[in-house]
């Protein structure tokens, strides 16, 4: 660029020396730096919403829970309808209950300021009521009523986390909470050992380290498991028998089991179902 | 069958036909004047309902009456005595395929252990039955505080508490005609044990101390003598705190444990197999897991001496030579006496037998008996009730080898039924060790509970537990439920408040309030368990997928405020925007929270319910084992999709042993799940110590999340 200083450095008006001219020059001086609440004085800001960061309402200025968002970038937006929004499709409104049970009706007026403009409205509240229960109660009927997702944050530090988090996952895929196939195989290996019954993942760990692989665990006389520490007679034989168990129910041939597997096409929602032991 | 004692036939008249709560001390065999109770309602003409949940003892009483247990499929048609678990009365009751209103009373077993699902099957025959009995028996009276015995009366509705201690006049009478002859033993531990004994304990006494110093206010009544109780009655008492506990602290109770075995172990088993179960704990593994007990000087000194105890001159347990001392006095040359040896577990029986035989090669397990100078010499593990035993074997000399109170009871009772011959009882116990301690404890704690429980009845004004049954209707409409929800207290809660409570088997959600509400119900627990497995995720899925209203509501109580895995849940929320979550403190709340629900809004669909989920194709575990199912999805190799198969060929983990990698992946569809699969089931696995698993986030940044506890 012409006028560029030869240092290569330099600040942004040395490089573009028609900044200063724009009319926007002065103004953006004046912008507190995110996440600075403490200089929050002016909260307009002009021109096109940075909708990178969370946008936070300018009434919100002064809510203890701003303090504790420290993992995202956060201004203030005068143009949005809810008090924190972290997504374009996300608006967060705010309420504590104490301020909740002083004026009721206040709820009710930011529910229909906004409206429809969000897929996902979150209605935090923060509890800090001593005697909570009715309150939450009528606070749950509200939520179901108006379309909104309740989230409750004990204290201020739980209530900044919570906005927080919803900008840090705005585009998280859902792997964190889908079903995980990946791990490896020694954990897998406990985690089938804590399926028998009375096996907690310290015997499984137990085991696995006595007898190294599954094998050896199922083929180990029954003396050896007892050995174990934590294993006593009764609890060796349970899981000595439960290893030995077929795996089809009494009473149920594997042509039923087969046939039953071509009746299946592709069961997606096969759940862990809880045995009806009926 | 002996004849009854005067106790036992009192005890049936006080109980026969009449509402009541019957405490008896243990060892009594009330097991013996139940039977009788229920022999008597045998004709058809009469229906009584057994409670029960399948356990033993009530598989010997089925066998004895000769009907099924409850453990396999009831008609409730055919009259008699009918034995049924709580869950299926409840679901039965509540599709109208039991005459309640036919039912001559209703006994329930353990009435110690009554849960929520009892409690409702209780409250149901109440309602329909004014009139019926509900006749309740335990007899474990520790397990009563004065507390919950009043908890216990209201829940089956009745005011008479028929106690039985072992110091109840008739019971002493009884008893005190013929009473076997007893000898007592007092053995002397040796040096090394003692010294053992000692370390034991101060170590047990570190994981309390450090238990009690992690969790202060929670675990105040917790103590060595607790720690030293059976392991049911140290959860039990670790169960209503046990979700407030930080893995160290799990860790220590682990500790603990193991620790409370060596102690037994120390004065039942001989040196070698002591210093066996000593080995794995010196292992690497171990010593990062534990708690850190394994660096006290205590444990050094445990470990050294039990190698010496075992060394070249190998230390002969004192109990063993006791024992064999005995032996030589009873076994005379002409036959006639039949001694009993009794002991806690059938290890010890076949350790003992070698020792006593000389015979260090055998290790037959069935052949727990020889001979001994003519004299028949029988070892068995101590079982309860123990009279089968005795009527089975006869003996005349009876050597109980681990103090026991039930045991000993038993005994009495036995020879009051049987005068001739007379019993000798020889009662072996280490002098000054746990095992005597544990004995002297076990009757105090049992004359307390009485003594307790003795000034709770003598409190009981008249009329004061007895209790509203309410009324049952359909005042609020229908809610129909998931059969596996009638574990919880909510559709007890949702039948008191007028609904009627509609049992069905439900592939989504739990509660279904109106055409269009679907309700799943999450604990805490269960909140982190299915957000972390992927379960909620389906769940959630399918909810917004067959209903318009798709509802989580999740029961918490203020001290589970902390684990709340509020990330997961703020994701899920994310992905599920028309996902509405309920937050209830308590399940009386759920409760009133569907019923608002429900108002002026169609009654749920019985045939959307159904129709939304193919639940009449043959589910998984219909067909297969469940813990074989639960085990085998979980092996590497397997997933979602070829579990069946892997389950309908495989056979048993025993086949799949015999399967090489290339079979293996016939039944798992690849040669790369069949290969994962093969070396699971035969490779040696470790952890990969320099990896975290425990919390493979894939997230950058750490945060605090508010605090946890340790």
């Amino acid at each position: 660029m012409d006028g560029a200083s030869s240092s290569g450095g330099g600040q942004l008006r040395d490089v573009l020396p028609n900044l200063s001219k724009s009319k926007f020059y002065d103004q953006a001086k004046q912008l507190p730096p995110p996440g600075d609440p403490a200089s929050a004085s002016t909260s307009k800001s002009s021109g096109p919403v940075n909708y990178s960061a969370l946008l936070v309402n300018p009434k919100q200025k002064g809510n203890p829970l701003l303090k504790h968002i420290t993992n995202v970038a956060w201004q203030y937006e005068e143009g949005i309808a809810a008090d924190y929004q972290p997504t374009r499709t996300a608006g967060i409104l705010f309420l504590s209950m104490q301020y909740h049970n002083l004026n009721p009706e206040y709820l009710h007026e930011r529910i229909k300021g906004i409206s429809n403009m969000y897929d996902l409205r979150v209605l935090l509240v923060q509890v800090d009521f001593a005697n909570s229960e009715p309150l939450l109660r009528t606070l749950n009927r509200i939520c179901l009523l108006a379309q909104m997702t309740l989230v409750l944050a004990w204290s201020a530090e739980q209530a900044g986390k919570v906005v927080e988090t919803y900008k840090m996952y705005e585009n998280k895929p859902p792997d964190m909470i889908m079903e995980r196939n990946a791990d490896e195989p020694y954990f897998q290996m406990v985690k089938a050992l804590c399926c028998v019954p009375s096996v907690n993942r310290a015997d499984a760990v137990t085991l696995l380290s006595v007898f190294g692989s599954l094998e050896k665990i199922a083929k180990a006389p029954l003396e050896k498991l007892e050995l174990c520490p934590g294993f006593g007679p009764a609890k060796a034989e349970r899981l000595w028998r439960a290893l030995r168990k077929p795996f089809l129910r009494l009473g149920v041939t594997q042509e039923d089991a087969l046939k039953a597997a071509e009746e299946e096409e592709g069961d997606d929602e096969e759940e862990d179902l809880n045995d009806y032991d009926g | 069958m002996s004849r009854m004692l005067e106790y036992e036939r009192q005890l049936l008249l006080d109980m026969v036909g009449v509402n009541c709560l019957l405490i008896s001390a243990a060892g009594l065999d009330i097991e013996r004047v139940m039977e009788s109770l229920l022999r008597a309602y045998l004709d058809p003409r009469n229906l009584v309902l057994v409670v029960g949940t399948g356990n033993e003892q009530e598989l010997r009483l089925a066998n004895a009456l000769g009907v099924p247990p409850s453990t396999q499929k009831c008609s409730y048609d055919e009259g008699g005595v009918v034995f049924v678990t709580a869950r299926v009365l409840v679901v039965d009751a509540l599709r109208d395929r039991v005459p309640l209103a036919n039912v001559t009373g209703v006994v329930m077993l353990r009435a110690h252990a009554i849960l929520a699902q009892e409690a409702f099957a209780l409250r149901l025959f109440r309602q329909r039955n004014p009139t019926g009995f509900i006749c309740a028996v335990s007899d474990a009276p520790s397990r009563f505080s004065s507390h919950n015995v009043r908890k216990v009366m209201r829940t089956i509705f009745c005011d008479n508490l028929l106690l039985w201690p072992r110091f109840h006049s008739v019971v002493v009478s009884a008893l005190s005609g013929v009473t076997p002859e007893v000898v007592e033993l007092h053995v002397k531990m040796t040096q090394s044990m003692l010294k053992i004994q000692t370390a034991l304990l101060e170590l047990l006494s570190y994981c309390v101390r450090e238990l009690r110093r992690l969790n202060p206010g929670l675990l105040d009544e917790l103590n060595v003598e607790e720690a030293l109780a059976s392991p049911r009655t140290l959860q039990r008492l670790l169960d209503p705190v046990w979700h407030q506990l930080g893995p160290k602290s799990r860790q220590l109770i682990a500790d603990a444990k193991t620790l409370r075995t060596l102690l037994r172990s120390l004065c039942q088993s001989d040196s070698t197999s002591f210093l066996a179960q000593l080995a794995p704990l010196r292992t690497a593994e171990y010593a990062q897991r534990s708690s850190g007990w394994l660096l006290l000087p205590a444990a050094e000194s445990l470990f050294v001496l039990a190698k010496g105890r075992d060394g070249n001159d190998k230390e002969i347990c004192p109990k063993w030579s006791a024992l064999a001392d005995v032996l030589e006095e009873e076994a005379k040359d002409d036959g006639e006496n039949k001694i009993l040896i009794l002991a806690e577990e059938r290890r010890t029986c076949r350790q003992l037998m070698r020792y006593l035989t000389k015979d260090e090669a055998s290790s037959e397990d069935d052949q727990t008996f020889f001979k001994k100078n003519n004299c028949l010499v029988f070892l068995e593990p101590l079982v309860s009730p123990l009279e089968p035993l005795l009527a089975a074997f006869s003996p005349r000399i009876i050597i109980l080898y681990d103090a026991n109170v039930v045991a000993v009871r038993q005994l009495e009772v036995f020879q009051a039924r049987n005068p001739e011959p007379r019993l000798r009882v020889y009662f072996v116990v280490f002098g000054g060790s746990v095992e005597e301690q544990l004995y002297l404890t076990a009757l105090r704690r049992e004359k307390d509970a009485f003594e307790a429980l003795v000034r709770e009845k003598a409190s009981l004004g008249a009329g004061e537990v007895s209790v509203d049954v309410g009324v049952e209707s359909a005042k609020h409409g229908i809610v129909l439920v998931d059969v596996r929800e009638f574990r919880s207290e909510l559709p007890n809660l949702l039948h008191q408040k007028e609904v009627r409570v509609e049992p069905i088997t439900l592939k989504v959600g739990d509660y279904i309030v109106t055409r269009d509400l679907c309700v799943e119900r999450k604990s805490v627990s269960d909140l982190i368990g299915s957000l972390n497995s992927g379960r909620l995720y389906k769940q959630a899925t399918a909810m917004q997928r067959n209903y318009k209203r798709p509802v989580l509501l999740i029961e918490f109580e203020g001290k589970d405020v902390a684990r709340l895995p509020m990330q997961r849940l703020q994701l899920l929320t994310l992905l599920f925007p028309r996902l509405r979550i309920i937050w209830s403190p308590s399940p009386h709340a759920s409760a009133e929270m569907l019923v608002e629900l429900k108002a002026g809004h169609d009654e749920p669909s019985l045939e959307h319910a159904v129709a939304s989920h193919r639940y009449d194709t043959p589910l998984l575990h219909e067909q297969f084992d469940t813990t074989m199912r639960e085990f085998v999805s979980c092996l590497p190799g397997v997933h979602s999709k070829n579990l069946r198969s892997v389950l309908s060929q495989g056979g048993s983990l025993a086949q799949l042993f015999t399967m090489d990698a290339a079979k293996l992946a016939e039944l798992t569809g690849t040669a790369a799940t069949g290969q994962s699969l093969h070396s699971a089931l035969h490779k040696a696995l470790s952890p990969n110590l320099q990896a975290n698993y425990v919390k493979p986030k894939k997230q950058p940044l750490k945060r605090k999340w508010p605090s946890k506890k340790t």
